[in-house]
């Protein structure tokens, strides 16, 4: 605990914020009015709302006057305490709630800046429980001094927990002693060092001058938002492009179909309107809107890009990663590295043209905040990876291009195609055959159909089998997934909560299986491996879990 | 099978790297399944039967109510439905007596197996120390052919996995056990390095899911 921080007593007592958080409360209340609007809005209620347009010039004054009013009653109530091992919140004006947070279950404390706050230098402070995804503390408008001051208590109730427990089990006393690994001598101090203060800085601070939390690990230029910008757009272009190629109003291709095929009274082809002059003309004017579609878009995914990612950092303090980045309000997510379950890399289509990677580490629980960053290099996201699970997983790989993945069996190409192409293919025909009677025009349609069906899905399940790979070593796993993206999934085995071997009955035919492992955030399958080898490997994890209690 | 376990790591923080002989790993081919309690099957048959009863009823009500209101539009709407009706309360009739007798489980020292399925199977492994909470709870049918389900809930499993059909007092016991192994895992999980909300290491919650499971557990034996 740094000298700086004010003592306990200032917080020891029931405060209120500062009165600035009415920005926020104004923010949360206009925030509900828009939800409960949508509601309003899907019972048809809007159309009496435009009716009494007349009285906008009155209501609107009003309605802001009100909702000012709630802010200023939801700031009088908000109050908090911090007390020697827990933080309590009571707010409310009509509904009122009590928040009892124990320091030793705080999961991370997050740290937000809206412009308000960065102009008087001030954070809302939010606070992640794993597990209670209902609660929801958050502690607007704060000195900064404040959030330091949590995260010192939290890291001290966590010392004396763990003090608490040596003194009761001393034959596991291995927890202060440095272990071999010279890079971290001792997972517990670099521990309690995340959670500190990082620098002593004096609480008062303008909003110029951030404290530095650490060291800077990466930082995303200008330049960057437009690339994130433009990846938001995703595989939208693939979705729009075909729009350019459809050569005339798809109606007169269905009805000369519709004609061949004896539904509707046969049209030659002739009787297609056809015209090769406006054809050009139209595929030009197609051209233009798909590019104007996608510059909107790109405009728009920009525009959104810089509001969350601009001026983006990550630091590293110990072994806690924090990443800082907004453009109005900023952001603040702190990791630490022993709670990540699992660390995904994903690339879409844009991304691959900028051969770069989205990257996620997936903290305890799902409530808790996914340390994200928006755009990685290949060597970066590999370094990154090998600190994050430390001394363990040195034979993964993060990148999907990776010669170590190893694919899964082939069958699953046969299996999928049947999966996605069996009800379409089926259904429609038989529901045909049972409104036409069998005919001849029937015969053609269906076969046809199915042909169509059956193509469509071997191309996406050849693309899918390209995808699907993995690599493991002694601690962990990596697979590799997707279908025009790629993402890969990476963990270490003792992360797993509970682990399962599927089979088909053609899996079993072929002697393969699928493995599902389940961590504390989602689960991971590699799909139709070697029945064996996936039965060996569950033991393995089993071996590994069962070993180790560390988990979070 | 659970002492063949190959390697004790020691003190679980420090950085240990033993040599793993993968064959001697407990495996699962020659584990004696327990197969669950004898009259789940007929349980759920009798459940069956009486969501087939419920459905007939029903439908009879509609058929005769409603339908011939609408019948000249959908001539083969009754047959049709009453052929769907019926392949459903048959099915549900007979399939609990292909399906129970493949389920089965195998409580092991450090975790607990559970197979299931008959054309997609599956065997799930909860490993005791990643488990957060147990459940007991049993419907008034369970109670009356003397079952109950165990639930296990790993975190971020959600509404946990459920094993259906075992014997009261072999879900209790079951229970007992495995928020014993949780404890003794709690207990022995000092080095864990962060304030963890695992209510496995934490006594004051596990004391509460103790009590909660405890009163649910009274409560199936006084029926």
């Amino acid at each position: 605990m740094t000298a700086d921080l004010p003592g306990t007593s200032e917080f020891d007592r029931w405060r209120r914020t500062s009165p600035f958080a009415i920005v926020f409360f104004v923010r949360g209340t206009i925030e509900q009015i828009r939800i409960y609007g949508q509601l309003l809005a899907t019972f048809g209620l809007a159309f009496l709302l435009v009716r009494a347009r007349e009285l906008a010039g009155e209501l609107i004054p009003v309605a802001i006057l009100l909702i000012i009013a709630v802010a200023v009653l939801r700031y009088w109530f908000f109050r908090f305490r911090i007390t020697g091992d827990r933080i309590l919140i009571r707010q409310g004006v009509v509904k009122k709630t009590a928040l009892d947070l124990p320091l030793d279950r705080i999961q991370a404390v997050n740290i937000q800046r809206s412009l308000t706050d960065r102009l008087l230098g001030l954070v809302t402070v939010s606070v992640d429980t794993a597990g209670s995804g209902a609660v929801e503390a958050v502690i607007p408008s704060v000195k900064r001094a404040f959030a330091d001051r949590i995260r010192a208590q939290v890291a001290a109730a966590r010392r004396e927990r763990l003090a608490r427990r040596a003194e009761a089990d001393p034959s596991a006393e291995g927890v202060a002693i440095p272990t071999g690994d010279q890079r971290r001598p001792s997972r517990l101090a670099d521990e309690a060092l995340a959670g500190e203060a990082p620098d002593g800085r004096p609480a008062r601070q303008l909003a110029t001058d951030d404290p530095s939390p650490g060291e800077v690990m990466m930082k995303l230029p200008p330049g960057d938002m437009v690339r994130i910008g433009v990846r938001m757009l995703g595989e939208g272009p693939v979705g729009v492009l075909p729009l350019m190629f459809l050569a005339r109003d798809p109606r007169d291709l269905l009805r000369y179909f519709a004609g061949q095929l004896g539904y509707l009274e046969p049209i030659s082809r002739e009787e297609v309107p056809h015209d090769l002059v406006s054809d050009l003309a139209e595929l030009i004017v197609r051209a233009g809107f798909v590019a104007a579609v996608l510059a909107f878009f790109a405009v728009l995914g920009i525009y959104g890009a810089f509001k969350t990612y601009f001026g983006f950092r990550l630091y590293r303090t110990g072994a806690a990663y924090r990443t800082r980045a907004g453009l109005f309000t900023q952001h603040e997510v702190v990791v630490q590295s022993v709670k990540v379950q699992q660390v995904t890399l994903s690339q879409n289509l844009v991304d691959r043209c900028f051969r770069r990677f989205r990257m996620t580490a997936q903290p305890v629980s799902d409530d808790a905040e996914v340390l994200e960053v928006p755009l990685i290099g290949a060597n970066m996201a590999e370094g990154l990876r090998a600190e994050l699970f430390g001394s363990e997983g040195g034979g993964l790989t993060l990148l999907p291009q990776s010669r170590a993945m190893v694919r899964v069996s082939a069958a699953f190409i046969g299996a999928l195609t049947v999966k996605i192409a069996a009800a379409p293919a089926l259904s429609i025909p038989t529901i045909g055959l049972l409104f036409t009677g069998p005919s001849a025009g029937w015969a053609q349609f269906a076969l046809i159909w199915v042909l169509v069906w059956t193509l469509a899905g071997a191309v996406i399940a050849l693309q899918r089998w390209r995808r699907w790979g993995y690599v493991h070593d002694d601690d962990g796993i990596a697979v590799r997934s997707g279908f025009v993206a790629r993402k890969v999934e990476a963990f270490l085995f003792r992360k797993v909560q509970s682990a399962t071997v599927k089979q088909s009955p053609l899996q079993r035919l072929k002697g393969l299986a699928t493995l599902e492992m389940q961590l504390a955030g989602e689960s991971v399958e590699v799909p139709y491996i070697d029945h064996r080898a996936a039965c060996r490997l569950r033991d393995y994890i089993l071996y590994k879990v069962e070993s180790n209690a560390r988990w979070h | 099978m659970a002492d063949s376990t190959p390697v004790d790591t020691g003190v679980p923080g420090m950085f240990v790297n033993p040599v793993v002989p993968l064959d001697s790993l407990p495996g699962t081919e020659s584990l004696e399944w327990t197969p669950l309690h004898p009259r789940f099957a007929r349980r759920l048959q009798v459940g069956a039967l009486i969501r087939a009863v419920l459905i007939v009823g029903a439908w009879t009500a509609f058929h005769l109510r409603v339908l011939p209101f609408i019948a000249e539009r959908l001539p083969w709407l009754p047959v049709f439905a009453w052929a769907i009706i019926g392949a459903f309360c048959l099915w549900s009739l007979l399939w609990p007596a292909v399906a129970v007798p493949r389920r089965g489980y195998v409580v092991r020292d450090k975790d607990l197996l559970y197979k299931s399925g008959v054309l997609w199977r599956s065997v799930k492994a909860f490993p005791f120390n990643r488990v957060q909470h147990t459940k007991l709870d049993s419907t008034p049918l369970d109670r009356r052919f003397g079952l109950a389900s165990l639930s296990v809930f790993p975190a971020g499993a959600g509404a946990g996995h459920r094993i259906r059909g075992l014997g009261q007092e072999t879900a209790e016991r079951l229970r007992v056990y495995i928020s014993e192994r949780i404890e003794a895992d709690g207990d022995a999980e000092s080095n864990d390095t962060d304030a963890a909300p695992a209510p496995a290491e934490d006594s004051e919650v596990n004391s509460e899911t103790n009590w909660e499971t405890n009163s649910e557990g009274a409560g199936d034996s006084g029926q």
